[in-house]
C-alpha cells in the first residue's frame, strides 16, 4: 500500500467499529475498490477480525488478488460469491474459502449463506457464524442490476438481524449521488454513515 | 386514490427505480462527446477506439487519462510495440492538457512490448498484477491489436479473458485498435468490447479530414454518423458539433 491508502486507513481506523456495528460509507462510486480495500486491511491485520467479504460485481477471485498484491492476510476472510459461477471468468484462481451461489439474483436470500440462515439448502457450505466479527459487501449497487427495491430491503434487514444477534460489524459503500434510492433506504436502516472525505483519498 | 393519481404515483415509482438502474459514468475528457453518449463511458466499460495511423487514437487516449487524473483518479497507460514511451510522451507534451506533474503519479505507464513474446496466460497474469498493485479507475491499452499480431491463434481467447478481467477489475478501459487497409474496423476486438469509437480520415478536396463515430455502445443511446474533429495542441482532441 502506499502512503495515501496508509492516510486513508489512519482517517477510517477512528470511525469505523467506534460506534456500535452498522456503517455504511459514501464515495463516488469510481473509488469504492479502494476503499473496501483499505477497510479489509485495517479490520483483517490491524484489528486482527475475522469476517466475510460479499462479493456482488464480480468473481471474488479478483478482490482476493488485489488482497494479496497488497500483502493483506486472508487467512481469517471467508467469501460469499455472487458472480463466478456467472461470469465465464477464468483468469483468476484463488483457493480461498468461498461460498457460491448460483447468481447474483434473490439478494433477499443471500444472508442464508450464513449458518443462521434460514433456509436448510445452505447449510452444508454455510459459514459459521462464531468464525464471522465483520461482514463488508462489495459493492451494494451493482445488486440493484438483478434484484427490486424490496429484495435489497429485506436483504438489508436480514442482515441487520444477524448484525444485532451476533455482535457483527456490517460496512458497505455506497455513492449517494448515483444511487439516491439505495442511499436512502441505507440510511433508514443503519445508524453510521462515513462521509469519506477528498482529503483522506488524495491526501 | 383516484385512478390517475395511482397511476401517476406509480410511473413515478417506475422512473425512480429506473433511474437507480442507471449506470454510473465517467466523463472522457474529450470536449463535444458526453454530450453525445448520455454523459459519459459506463463505469465499468471497455472502449475500443479504432483508426488507422494519425487519426488521433492516442492523443484521445491520453486526454482520457488526464481528464481523470484531473479528479484525482488513477489512470494505467499500458505501450505496447507503437514506439518507445518517451518518444510517445515527447511528442503528447506539447498538448496543453498534459501536466507533467501527473506522470508516474496519477498517471502510470507500464510498456507490455517486452511481454509480448511469453505465453498468453502469463501477459494477462501481468496486466493485472499491474493493475492490482495501482488500482486505476482509467486503464488504457495503447494499440491492443499489436497483440493480435503476435499471439495470432489465442487473441480471440486472449480478447475475452482481458476485457472480462478489464471490466471486473472496475474500471474504464480505452483499447486502441489500428485499422488495416480494406477493413473498417478490427472485427476481434469489437466483439469483446463494449463500445467502439471509430476514427478516421476522409478526403475532402486536397485535404483529409478527421471524423468521429460512435459504431457500438452498450447500454447507452448515442448520437449516429460522422462528427468532424480537431486535434490542435491548445485544445486538445475536440469533437466539433456539425454533423456530415
Amino acid at each position: 500500500m502506499n502512503e495515501k491508502d496508509l492516510r486513508l486507513e489512519e482517517a477510517l481506523s477512528s470511525q469505523v467499529g467506534v460506534d456500535g456495528n452498522d456503517y455504511i460509507f459514501t464515495t463516488k462510486q469510481v473509488f469504492m475498490v479502494r476503499v473496501n480495500l483499505v477497510i479489509l486491511k485495517l479490520l483483517l491485520e490491524n484489528r486482527k477480525k475475522r469476517g466475510v467479504a460479499v462479493v456482488l460485481d464480480r468473481p471474488y477471485g479478483y478482490l482476493a488478488h488485489l488482497l494479496s498484491l497488497h500483502r493483506v492476510d486472508q487467512t481469517n476472510l471467508s467469501y460469499i460469491d455472487t458472480v463466478a459461477r456467472f461470469s465465464g471468468d477464468s483468469v483468476i484462481d484463488n483457493p480461498k474459502k468461498v461460498v457460491y451461489t448460483d447468481g447474483p439474483f434473490h439478494v433477499e436470500l443471500l444472508m442464508n449463506a450464513f449458518s443462521d440462515g434460514y433456509e436448510d439448502d445452505f447449510k452444508t457450505k454455510a459459514i459459521e457464524m462464531e468464525d464471522v466479527d465483520f461482514i463488508l459487501i462489495d459493492n451494494v449497487a451493482s445488486a440493484l442490476t438483478y434484484n427490486t427495491m424490496e429484495a435489497m430491503e429485506t436483504c438489508l434487514k436480514t442482515l441487520k438481524e444477524l448484525s444485532d444477534k451476533h455482535n457483527i460489524l456490517i460496512v458497505m459503500g455506497v455513492d449517494p449521488h448515483a444511487h439516491r434510492a439505495l442511499y436512502g433506504l441505507l440510511k433508514s436502516e443503519i445508524k453510521n454513515e462515513i462521509k469519506i472525505e477528498e482529503r483522506w483519498l488524495h491526501g | 386514490m383516484d385512478e390517475v393519481s395511482e397511476k401517476t404515483w406509480k410511473n413515478e415509482e417506475e422512473n425512480e427505480e429506473l433511474r437507480e438502474n442507471e449506470m454510473v459514468r465517467v466523463a472522457s475528457g474529450i470536449p463535444g462527446l458526453d454530450d453525445m453518449i448520455e454523459g459519459g463511458f459506463p463505469f465499468p466499460s471497455v472502449v475500443l477506439v479504432a483508426g488507422s495511423a494519425g487519426t488521433g487514437k492516442t492523443t484521445f487516449s491520453l486526454q482520457f487519462l488526464f481528464a481523470g487524473a484531473e479528479q484525482d483518479e488513477q489512470g494505467l497507460f499500458f505501450t505496447t510495440l507503437s514506439e518507445p514511451t518517451h518518444w510517445m510522451l515527447q511528442y503528447s507534451s506539447n498538448f496543453s492538457f498534459v501536466k507533467k506533474e501527473y506522470f508516474g503519479n496519477l498517471i502510470q505507464y507500464v510498456d507490455l512490448g517486452s511481454m509480448l513474446n511469453r505465453p498468453v496466460d502469463e501477459i494477462l497474469r501481468y496486466i493485472n498484477e499491474k493493475i492490482a498493485e495501482t488500482m486505476p479507475q482509467r486503464i488504457v491499452i495503447d494499440p491492443v491489436t499489436i497483440i493480435g499480431n503476435i499471439i495470432k491463434d489465442d487473441y480471440r481467447k486472449f480478447l475475452f479473458d482481458l476485457t472480462n478481467s478489464l471490466k471486473s477489475w472496475q474500471a474504464v478501459s480505452l483499447l486502441t485498435g489500428e485499422v488495416r487497409p480494406g477493413e473498417m474496423y478490427p472485427v476481434e476486438v469489437s466483439y469483446a468490447a463494449d463500445s467502439v469509437i471509430l476514427l478516421s480520415l476522409k478526403a475532402e478536396g486536397n485535404a483529409r479530414r478527421k471524423y468521429l463515430e460512435i459504431l457500438k455502445m452498450r447500454g447507452t443511446d448515442h448520437r449516429t454518423g460522422a462528427y468532424p474533429v480537431s486535434i490542435t495542441r491548445e485544445d486538445g482532441f475536440v469533437v466539433l458539433r456539425t454533423r456530415f
